[in-house]
């Protein structure tokens, strides 16, 4: 908290000092900031950019897995800075515009399921703060609660000790401040501290963490995020965060390409506005969630007797007022192209060059029924993937989990009306998830968590069956298959009695690490006797980039030792995968 | 002995001793294995391992069906001796042959007032078409009209099950029964897909398994699934294979283990050179009795 110093001096008749004493005073509220722009906003999310980057190999290293896997400190850094890149070319005092842009662009930069999560924070705070031009202390703390709503939304299993929770206490106890008082400042003191302590309770609430000693990783990307905002509020920014790019190298070893980004892509072309003289005072949900269903920015004010306001981007803007006119008279309509009104934005910056190239339309292409991209790493995956059919790879996975726009730009290439979008990462699903939201295609997300797993759902795949079988049939099929992978620490560990040192060979079964040392024969065999303990015998091994096929073929020996007496059969198959030794399903 | 003929073409897959033991006539297709036109005539000319090692080696084959002319010639040699015909075409799903028997047929019809030459399509391919003409035979032995069969075989066509797998797809891929791009293609991950005939006579494939060992114990399974009488099928069944007798002698075996009612031992017959020509080596195909196929 800010402190102030003042010097009191008492003075004799001839003005000389008699005495003085020095008092702090604490800043009262009158000194606190009391409200953010749209300006002061871009400096609080480029600070907290800036803070979560430098802090990146932190988190990072709070994952509790010592897995070289998509980190969670460099998937919020990302998602965040993407916003802030885009912040950095906004001039604006609206707030309402800076918050929207901000959560848009980590909408679509969104990496991991921290980073969407993070994503869907500040998409509730956007939507809390459309419209508005400033925010005091009670505006910040509805947005910050607005922020949660929509993050605990998107999960389907909120699990307690995560950066759900962090967020969720911090938002309570800021609305409870600025009750208080009125000062947006006050109030993300309020929330910082309600952080701090929600964050050090994670070690508690969460047994894994409990038993790895640490706190969540993501709750402390937000605390992050929120205790920079705190600094910039008073008027301290975060100095640059050097890129400290021989890590960062390290953990994109196997980074997806996707530089050319276009952050000023619009997926829903009209701004539809109208507002509506009621003629009765049926409930207004249903219409909210078939608007929601049509577009994004939905906001609909209704006053539950004479009026409901609409607003929301939609490429169906008809078909937005013809469900909004079942409620009454239209008193006022709205429709406006927003590709237009951004073009002639750009063509003021950049001159028409560039424009004319954007207006160029595609092609016309005549549309598949379906389409299937999947996300993996290696040639001898990809190789297989794409033989079942694939249209498109994302390249990554392991180390680099992809953002939503890298899934929608995937799933944008692939001619077809209906795609199915193939994870094989826990960590991608969500992201995977809400692309489905920004595409005007059918998206559907066969939640595979592996790439074995992956593979196993899209041999399933019949391009004669209907889109609903075919989804059924291919999510069935990931619990055919379990998935081993045998990798190395990537970092000293303990986990479940097992002290893990850098560089060991670690065996995993369907995620969980069951064997580690500095020999992989052991590990194997463990995996090999856990494999047909749970009654998968069928076996295929993947060998990674650096096995060479001598090796591979001893791997699977120790597998068909074990499991050919038992009636099943062990195959292996070059993956070329990073990271991983070998990848292994069974089946 | 009756009065009619019963006749079919040589994608019947059987041997020229069954056709004749069963006193079932049969005309023959043709096919040119690069560039030399030969009969496919139940491997007298050719034997089945020279075709398929000829097809390995890159011969390019193609096939003909049978065209009217020859077939009103064929008809014309029974018709004159005073025999009515009863005539069951390959699958008019996968050749348009039953087309030029019916012509012929009518054209037959015409020539020889008195006679009669009743056509029907089997919507069955190779040993499977076998199978069912093999119980017209004993059907016309046990005195059946040339009517009476006819109705019998209409009724009853779709009441014969045709499993298939293949190790090896090239040739399928090759001859655009299967697309590579369709996701059924993988020879990597060693994928069978299962296939079977539709009631149109059409070959679906229905499903991917991996594995040659799984594969065939699935085939078996579906016939636990679909033959009549489940376990107690009492009726005969077939297996047709190209150049892999050790696959198809696998799923036999399996087959007489879980059937021990079954009439007689599973015989295995070669796929013939016409539908060889597009199944390649490696497809083993299983036939028996069950309920109408219904899609």
């Amino acid at each position: 908290m800010p402190k102030k110093k003042i010097r009191i001096e008492y003075r004799g008749g001839d003005g000389s000092p008699k005495s003085s004493m020095e008092i702090v005073m604490e800043s009262k509220k009158d000194q606190k900031r009391k409200s953010i722009n749209g300006a002061d906003y871009k400096r609080l999310i480029i600070n907290a950019a800036e803070a979560i980057k430098k802090n990146e190999r932190e988190i990072n290293d709070l994952n509790v897995f010592p897995v070289p896997d998509g980190d969670t400190g460099s998937n919020m850094s990302m998602t965040i800075s993407s916003a802030a890149d885009d912040l950095r070319k906004l001039e604006t005092e609206e707030l309402g515009e800076a918050a929207n842009k901000a959560a848009s662009s980590m909408l679509r930069g969104a990496r991991g399921n921290s980073g969407v999560i993070l994503s869907l924070l500040f998409r509730g705070i956007s939507k809390s703060l459309i419209g508005i031009k400033e925010a005091d202390g009670k505006a910040w703390a509805k947005a910050l609660k607005e922020g949660v709503q929509s993050a605990y939304k998107a999960v389907d299993k909120p699990a307690e000790g995560t950066i759900l929770t962090v967020a969720r206490r911090s938002a309570e106890v800021a609305e409870m401040a600025a009750e208080e008082n009125n000062s947006i400042e006050y109030v993300q003191e309020a929330a910082v501290r309600e952080a701090e302590s929600a964050l050090d309770e994670t070690i508690e609430q969460n047994p894994v963490l409990k038993k790895a000693g640490v706190v969540d990783a993501g709750g402390k990307g937000w605390l992050l995020a929120l205790k920079s905002m705190l600094s910039s509020l008073r008027g301290k920014d975060e100095t640059p965060a050097e890129e400290d790019s021989a890590y960062r190298e390290s953990v994109v070893r196997e980074s997806a390409k996707f530089d050319d980004f276009d952050t000023s892509e619009i997926t829903f072309t009209y701004c539809t506005e109208c507002i509506i003289d009621r003629k009765g005072t049926e409930p207004s949900d249903g219409l909210r969630s078939a608007l929601s269903a049509m577009g994004d920015s939905l906001v609909l004010v209704d006053d539950e007797e004479t009026t409901i306001k609409i607003h929301v981007h939609t490429n169906e803007p008809l078909a937005a007022l013809e469900l909004a006119s079942a409620f009454g008279d239209f008193v006022n309509v709205k429709v406006e192209n927003m590709r237009i009104q951004h073009t002639s934005k750009i063509t003021e910056q950049e001159g028409t060059a560039a424009t004319a190239a954007k207006e160029e339309s595609a092609p016309a292409v005549e549309l598949k029924k379906y389409g299937m991209v999947s996300v993996c790493t290696g040639d001898g995956i990809s190789g297989i993937f794409t033989e079942l059919g694939c249209d498109a790879i994302i390249s990554g996975g392991q180390t680099m989990n992809p953002s939503t726009e890298d899934i929608l730009k995937a799933v944008e290439s692939v001619p077809a009306e209906v795609v199915f979008v193939f994870p094989n990462n826990k960590n991608i699903i969500l992201a995977a998830e809400q692309a489905a939201a920004l595409t005007e295609k059918k998206l559907i997300v066969i939640p595979s968590k592996s790439v074995p797993g992956g593979i196993m759902a899209m041999v399933q795949f019949n391009p004669e069956e209907e889109t609903e079988e075919n989804r059924e049939v291919m999510t069935a099929a990931l619990d055919t298959v379990d998935s081993m992978e045998v990798t190395y620490a990537a970092r000293d560990s303990s986990f479940d009695d097992m002290e893990i040192k850098e560089g060991d060979y670690m065996g995993m079964y369907e995620r969980k690490i069951v064997s580690c040392g500095d020999s992989i024969a052991p590990v194997l065999q463990a995996l090999a006797d856990k494999a047909v303990e749970n009654g998968r015998v069928y076996i295929n091994i993947y060998y990674g980039g650096g096995i060479d096929e001598a090796a591979a073929e001893s791997a699977a020996e120790i597998f068909r030792k074990k499991v050919e007496p038992a009636g099943g059969s062990v195959d292996i198959t070059y993956g070329g995968q990073p990271i991983y030794y070998y990848l292994i399903s069974a089946e | 002995m009756s009065n009619y003929i019963l006749s079919c073409c040589s994608t019947a897959d059987l041997s020229a001793e069954h056709f004749d033991s069963r006193d079932i006539k049969y005309i023959c297709f043709h096919y040119t294995l690069d560039g030399k036109q030969y009969f496919d005539d139940l491997g007298k000319t050719m034997s089945s391992e020279n075709f398929y090692q000829a097809m390995v080696d890159g011969a390019e084959t193609k096939t003909s069906q049978v065209n009217v002319d020859e077939y009103e010639t064929y008809f014309d040699s029974f018709l004159k001796e005073g025999y009515d015909i009863l005539h069951v075409s390959l699958s008019g799903g996968i050749s348009s042959s039953v087309n030029s028997a019916k012509i012929a047929a009518a054209e037959m019809m015409e020539k020889y007032p008195e006679r009669r030459v009743l056509v029907v399509d089997s919507l069955a391919a190779s040993s499977g078409y076998g199978l069912f003409m093999d119980k017209l035979a004993d059907l016309r032995d046990g005195g059946m009209t040339i009517d009476e069969l006819y109705a019998w075989a209409e009724d009853n066509k779709l009441r014969m099950h045709h499993w298939f797998f293949s190790t090896d797809l090239t040739f399928y891929v090759k001859g655009g029964r299967i697309s590579k791009a369709s996701g059924w293609f993988g020879t990597v991950l060693k994928i069978c897909p299962l296939l079977n005939m539709d009631n149109n006579g059409k070959l679906i494939p229905r499903f991917k398994i991996r594995g040659k060992d799984r594969v065939i114990g699935e085939i078996v399974a579906k016939m636990e699934e679909c033959a009549d009488n489940a376990h107690d099928y009492d009726g005969k069944c077939y297996i047709s294979m190209s150049a892999c007798r050790e696959d198809a002698e696998k799923v036999a075996a399996l087959v007489e283990a879980r059937f021990p009612k079954l009439n007689g031992r599973v015989l295995i017959n070669n796929i013939g050179t016409t539908i060889g020509s597009h199944t390649g080596p490696g497809t083993v195909a299983l036939f028996f009795w069950g309920k109408k196929r219904e899609d």
